[in-house]
């Protein structure tokens, strides 16, 4: 259940996305649109309106470019080649010289930390993942080191009067440059599979560090540098830088999609791929050109948009492996293969923590994404919550059913997979077997789990609609009075059902076991459920029983019996001789190992009765539940073999009594001899055999 | 102690590969700090400038004197002439590119020094000889740099840095393995930084202050005018001379470049196989020095020299037939006395490995540092005794 759940959790995040951009798209297009349309083909033609001027803006700006770039390129190179340009290069130089200079000496003490790291042979993921966050806060402490000085430094300089923008922009572009970088190289960690974050193609690492970097670069260089040339009065000139990055990121990425398909396709040659559903190959450069494409006709909102929902959706594709990542027993020696996953994934997945990671992740992923679309929009966050747009109140209460719905789906991951370990550490029910001692666990936690779904699902539908303005207490009330009158009506079924519990509860009997009800009913549990308990009678119809007629239920398969038996011997044998012949039986039974795992204590005898011609010995002895008969008659069968080599006989079953009145022999009715025989009822009564062979072959 | 290395060691050829490349690598160290002693005095000159230009002309002869006499201007030229030649030696005679990072930086920017200093010695240095009557001082130079070819200044800043930075790497990287690194390198590292940047300062100064000479002294013009028509006469010549050493460098620059990377590609098809003590087995092509095959393969192994065979950190035992791997040479064997190495242990930075496979074992851990190195045997860590076979 958790899959569909998740995924629902992740649709919901995308719906979410997807509604918003929709909106904001329209909204954008609405605004470039004239005021007084408003019926779609309106808005379609508006689109395209607007499209083509873009299209014209943008051919305009790469025509009138290079002559803005050579203006701007002879300013600046006038600009540097001047007094001020000197001074400026040389404080920038030294601020460079203190900055590289401060974080080399940090090196020259932190280097060895460092290596200290690469060379630790590592055993465990925890181990890996910890060993690259102190990696990271090694380089990031340089990092850091070097942004301070540099800023610091910066201020001691009297700068020329209008170079500083040059100054800062420089700055900014080094410094995103290598924050891009640290990230991007923590997280793939190109060449040092062992630390990796995330479950990339070991041999694409590499590439995918430059793609991330050099595309960062671009992304900063779009947003710095153009502002830039704007205030120098080149703005067609940093339209073009933008049309620039924009295409060169755009092939970038493409080319790495594209390098990335083609290493896979020819690592897997020795094992036979099965073509995949859907053509995915096509889909990531479709996207990339999509998005571009976007871009060219519409704008950065738009294709900002549309990039952020198919990150979203790439990202939330391959969240669980990301995720389960960290919890994976990888290889990490030191192999040039890299790392390969050995866990099987499902095996992960019924753990608690990778499972709530994974969808409080799911949820990040979604709320960045669409903090990430706000922004790029413009609408700032705080004016959202209060917009009285329906669409904007719509947007926002999804978010908040969203919220809620991970906050349902953790609490009940949190509760299943518990229970799912649970059940799984219990093994299969076999309820033909011995009765499992767990078997009322294994009847009670998938009740427990499936009420807490129900329970967690109304819960969710309640609030999701109470968020949206529903007015749930008319609801609440309304099942009030259906539960109270569905609880007259239906008093049987309550009182099964309660019943049932407490039975459970109180472990009166579990899977397995061998009961009579007070109704006289009697079998094996064979199933629980929540009104009935079916119970296998012995000789093989199946009684459902419901909870509220059971009685006083009678366990025959609890803890142990007693078996008590007799046997009726001449009245002339010496007790004790014959005591001590059925205690060696007995000992000689313990010694048996399939009978005496069975035995709790053992074979014993002694002289009960003396009737007229017979003495009664009552054996006795106890057993587990449930084999008492097999091991009566294995006890028979030895006490007999052992009577006869001690050469005592059994009382015979007719008796000769001389009658003194007529002096002749008569054949008496052998009542109380065949009561005295007959063996003692023995308690309780045997149930049916259960494991018939097993026992005495 | 050294016995058996001492046995392993080659028969002294008269002539002596080896021998050869020790001495041309001596010859690169001394030359780099005749080089870098010139630079950080004229450096230091420049940093007088934040007194007055005055000051800086004073200095001058005091700082720039010694350069200045015959002798001097034959050490320095000879020495720039030699550590170019032998930077381009060392160059091609690199056989991967398992440089440290501060070592790619080092190579860099010495590549680019000539074509970037070129302009500036031959202003200051050159035309000097091609006219008498040139006579480059600071306040001149300076007014020409600030005034009248900025972008030649730019140049000039830029090399001060590069020419700085190359020069410190190697010196750095020279003296922290010395014991009197203990004593002087609290003096010295500061210093690194201080030089380039009070010169650096000094240079601004003293710019500002031409510029203000020449905007208000009139007879100061005069002589201007007249020694810019000087260099504007002589201009052709210089330029001339200048081609022809760019040429000349940028062709053997290309040679160096071409022969390393012919190197690299070199014999790309055989291989060779290393196994380290943990049970480790890695390929790499032949004639590759243990180490670059340790660091090709991405196995941590200590090299606080980066291979240049000076720190001994990255010394191995050799656990197997050692007929795979080049004789000890002159420079391993030094260093391996110097660490009290014994008999079957190796520098993995000289020891190539020609043909078939060894089995080595690491000796030192791989985050040993540049202090430890320089007194292995004092209090602190050392070898235990399972890690010396
Ligand atoms: C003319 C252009 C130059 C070139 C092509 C050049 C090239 C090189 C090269 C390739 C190295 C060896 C690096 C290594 O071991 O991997 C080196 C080392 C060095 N250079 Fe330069 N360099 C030049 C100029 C200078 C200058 C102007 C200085 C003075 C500041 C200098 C100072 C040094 C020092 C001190 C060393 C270290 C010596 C050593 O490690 O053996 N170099 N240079
Ligand atoms: S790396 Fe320093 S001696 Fe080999």
């Amino acid at each position: 259940m958790i899959r569909p759940l998740a995924r629902s959790i992740g649709m919901i995040g995308l719906a979410a996305m997807t509604a918003n951009c929709v909106m904001f798209a329209n909204a954008a297009l609405a605004q470039q649109a004239a005021p007084q349309s408003h019926s779609e083909g309106r808005l379609l033609i508006h689109a395209l309106h607007s499209a083509n001027y873009r299209l014209g803006q943008l051919g305009t700006a790469l025509v009138n470019a290079p002559a803005e770039f050579a203006t701007v390129w002879q300013n600046a190179s006038q600009a540097s080649a001047s007094t001020d340009g000197i001074v400026t290069l040389t404080y920038w130089l030294i601020v460079m010289l203190i900055g590289c200079g401060l974080e080399w000496y940090y090196w020259t003490y932190a280097a060895s930390s460092m290596r200290v790291i690469d060379e630790t042979l590592i055993q465990s993921a925890a181990q890996a993942f910890r060993l690259a966050l102190r990696r990271f806060v090694l380089l990031a402490a340089g990092l850091i080191l070097f942004t301070v000085s540099i800023s610091g430094s910066l201020t001691f300089f009297e700068w020329p009067a209008g170079y500083e923008n040059a100054v800062f922009t420089s700055l900014l572009l080094i410094l995103s440059l290598r924050v891009t970088w640290l990230l991007a190289d923590t997280v793939l960690a190109p060449g040092r599979g062992r630390f990796r974050l995330i479950d990339v193609e070991p041999r694409c690492a590499a590439l995918w560090v430059a793609t991330v970097v050099a595309v960062g670069m671009l992304l900063a260089i779009s947003t710095i540098v153009g502002p830039v040339l704007e205030q120098a009065q080149a703005p067609d000139a940093a339209e073009a830088l933008h049309i620039l990055t924009a295409s060169l990121g755009a092939i970038l990425v493409l080319a790495a999609v594209l390098r990335h398909q083609y290493v896979i396709a020819t690592g897997d040659e020795t094992e036979h791929r099965k073509p995949p559903k859907f053509p995915v190959e096509l889909l990531l450069p479709l996207m990339i050109a999509a998005v571009f494409g976007l871009w060219l006709v519409a704008g950065s909102l738009a294709s900002t948009l549309l990039a952020s929902v198919f990150i979203v959706s790439i990202i939330q594709w391959h969240l669980r492996r990301v995720i389960f990542f960290f919890w994976s027993e990888r290889d990490f020696t030191r192999s040039p293969g890299g790392v390969t996953l050995h866990e099987d994934v499902s095996a992960i997945a019924s753990r608690l923590a990778p499972s709530v990671a994974l969808s409080v992740a799911r949820y990040g992923v979604c709320v960045v994404g669409i903090a990430a679309a706000l922004l790029a929009v413009g609408v700032p966050i705080s004016e959202v919550e209060n917009s009285q747009n329906a669409v904007t109140r719509f947007v926002v209460h999804l978010f908040g059913v969203t919220g809620l719905a991970l906050v349902t789906h953790v609490a009940w991951v949190a509760v299943r997979v518990p229970i799912d370990q649970r059940i799984r550490e219990l093994g299969p029910s076999d309820t033909h077997g011995r009765p499992n001692p767990n078997a009322r666990l294994m009847t009670l936690l998938p009740m427990l789990r499936m009420a807490a779904g129900v329970v967690f699902g109304l819960m969710l539908v309640l609030s999701a609609l109470w968020t949206f303005g529903v007015d749930v207490t008319p609801l609440l009330a309304g099942a009030g009075v259906f539960g109270l009158a569905l609880g007259f009506g239906a008093q049987a079924l309550v009182r099964d059902i309660i019943s049932g519990i407490f039975y459970l509860a109180e472990d009166v009997f579990r899977v397995g076991e061998y009961i009579e009800s007070g109704n006289n009913t009697k079998g094996t549990v064979e199933r629980i459920t929540l009104r009935t308990v079916a119970l296998r009678h012995q000789n093989g119809p199946l009684h459902f029983v419901p909870y509220g007629s059971l009685g006083s239920v009678r366990n025959n398969s609890r803890d142990w019996s007693i078996d008590k038996f007799n046997i009726p011997l001449p009245v002339y044998v010496d007790s004790e001789t014959v005591r001590k012949i059925i205690k060696k039986v007995g000992e000689s039974m313990m010694e048996d190992p399939e009978i005496s795992k069975l035995m709790l204590e053992p074979l014993k005898a002694k002289l009960y009765r003396i009737d007229p011609g017979v003495k009664i010995f009552r054996c006795k002895f106890r057993s587990a539940p449930g084999n008492q008969f097999e091991i009566r008659t294995e006890a028979y069968r030895r006490i007999e073999q052992s009577l006869k080599d001690a050469g005592i006989p059994f009382a015979a079953g007719t008796q000769v009594l001389i009658n003194e009145a007529t002096g002749l022999p008569q054949l008496a009715a052998p009542q109380r001899t065949a009561i005295a025989t007959q063996s003692a009822p023995s308690e309780p009564q045997a149930p049916p055999m259960q494991q018939p062979q097993a026992q005495l072959s | 102690m050294s016995q058996g290395v001492a046995l392993q060691r080659p028969r002294s050829t008269p002539f002596n590969r080896g021998r050869l490349k020790r001495l041309l690598f001596r010859l690169r160290l001394i030359s780099g700090l005749i080089l870098i002693v010139y630079v950080a005095m004229h450096l230091t000159n420049l940093a007088i400038g934040l007194h007055s230009l005055h000051a800086m002309e004073e200095a001058r002869h005091v700082l720039l004197f010694p350069w200045m006499s015959w002798p001097g201007t034959a050490l320095l030229m000879s020495a720039a002439l030699i550590h170019a030649i032998l930077g381009l030696v060392t160059v091609s005679l690199r056989r991967s590119l398992t440089l440290s990072r501060t070592d790619w930086v080092q190579m860099c920017l010495g590549l680019i020094t000539p074509p970037l200093l070129l302009n500036h010695v031959a202003v200051a240095g050159i035309l000097h000889h091609i006219d008498p009557d040139f006579r480059p001082d600071y306040t001149f130079l300076l007014s020409v740099y600030w005034n009248m070819a900025p972008k030649s200044a730019l140049q000039q800043v830029l090399v001060v840095v590069v020419v700085w930075i190359h020069g410190s790497i190697g010196l750095y990287n020279w003296l922290i393995l010395k014991p009197v690194w203990r004593r002087i390198g609290a003096f010295v590292t500061p210093l690194l930084f201080f030089v380039p940047i009070l010169g650096l300062l000094g240079f601004v100064r003293g710019g500002k202050e031409a510029l203000a000479r020449l905007a208000a002294d009139g007879q100061w013009q005069d002589r201007m005018r007249q020694s810019l028509d000087m260099m504007t006469a002589a201009k052709p010549t210089l330029e001339l001379v200048q081609s022809a050493i760019l040429l000349i460098y940028g062709a053997l620059a290309l040679v160096a470049c071409g022969v390393l990377i012919w190197r690299i590609l070199e014999r790309q098809r055989m291989r060779v196989t290393a196994t380290y003590e943990t049970g480790q087995t890695v390929s790499a092509r032949p004639a590759l020095s243990l180490l670059e095959i340790s660091l090709l393969n991405n196995v941590p192994h200590a090299n606080i020299c980066s291979g240049r065979g000076r720190c001994g950190t990255c010394l191995v035992a050799v656990m197997s037939d050692a007929s795979g791997l080049t004789a000890i040479s002159e420079t391993e064997a030094q260093t391996l006395k110097r660490i009290h190495a014994t008999p079957g242990q190796r520098l993995a930075c000289q020891a190539r490995l020609i043909k078939g496979s060894v089995k080595i074992s690491r000796l030192f851990p791989f985050h040993v540092d540049a202090a430890f190195m320089r007194d292995p045997h004092g209090p602190g860590e050392t070898l235990s005794a399972e890690q010396r076979p």
